[in-house]
């Protein structure tokens, strides 16, 4: 319980960039982070995976959010990136919460057919 | 006459210990940075390694750009670089580090590199 309370102590505050720069900035280095904290989880959570599997599936998660270009939405993602990193290395996780991360696949979003869209666009005006 | 004799006796036995080792003694005052030379073969074999420059040449006068590499590519080379040489790149750096000459640069300066 009391390291529980010293790791959310210690929490950082939601930050707010001042420009979309700033934002990106923060996020990359969320990103190093993370690579530099991959050999630290695989020994504090037991786990048998590559180091470049880990790296890419680390990747991935990034390139999911490679097109937003609003700040605030910037910020929020690199918020919950940075709480969870820090969840993962202060032992706040268990090995399954962990295990789940690197299984689960990221699939790009489903790009909408001509049909669907059109669709889409119709209901829309409705 | 006592004394001389004292003091030869002591000159005579204090290299003996020595004797044969001085070679292996890196005295602390000596430049022991990393040669440009070994410094950029290692950053160029760290780059080549990397996925997305496999089958290019890689020279050290390339920005990152020029090797097709976004920003997240040259994190990840950057992490490649840090783990390398055993030392941390801090975040202001990381941003002005943007082609190999950077990053070489940067190592030749870093002291703790090894």
């Amino acid at each position: 319980m009391s390291s529980n309370l010293l790791a959310i102590k210690t929490l950082r505050p939601a930050i707010v960039s001042a420009s979309l720069p700033v934002a990106q900035k923060r996020c990359l280095k969320l990103y190093r982070n993370a690579l530099r904290s991959v050999p630290v989880i695989i020994q504090y959570y037991n786990l048998s995976y590559n180091v470049s599997e880990m790296k890419q599936r680390i990747r991935a998660d990034f390139e999911q959010y490679s097109n937003i270009t609003d700040k605030t939405i910037l910020d929020r993602v690199a918020f919950i990136g940075e709480t969870e990193l820090f969840d993962a290395v202060s032992l706040l996780k268990t090995r399954s919460h962990v295990v789940n991360y690197f299984e689960e696949q990221i699939t790009p979003a489903k790009q909408l057919s001509e049909g669907e869209d059109l669709l889409k666009k119709f209901f829309a005006k409705i | 006459m006592l004394s001389r004799s004292f003091k030869s006796l002591v000159q005579i036995q204090r290299p003996v210990l020595m004797a044969g080792q001085s070679s292996m003694i890196r005295s602390f005052s000596s430049d022991h940075r990393l040669s440009e030379k070994e410094v950029t073969d290692r950053i160029l074999e760290v780059i080549s390694k990397y996925d997305k420059c496999a089958g290019k040449s890689v020279s050290p006068s390339d920005t990152f750009k020029e090797l097709e590499l976004d920003s997240l590519d040259s994190a990840d080379i950057l992490v490649a670089v840090e783990e390398e040489f055993g030392i941390e790149i801090p975040d202001e750096e990381v941003d002005r580090i943007t082609s190999v000459k950077d990053t070489i640069s940067y190592i030749r300066k870093t002291p703790t590199a090894k």
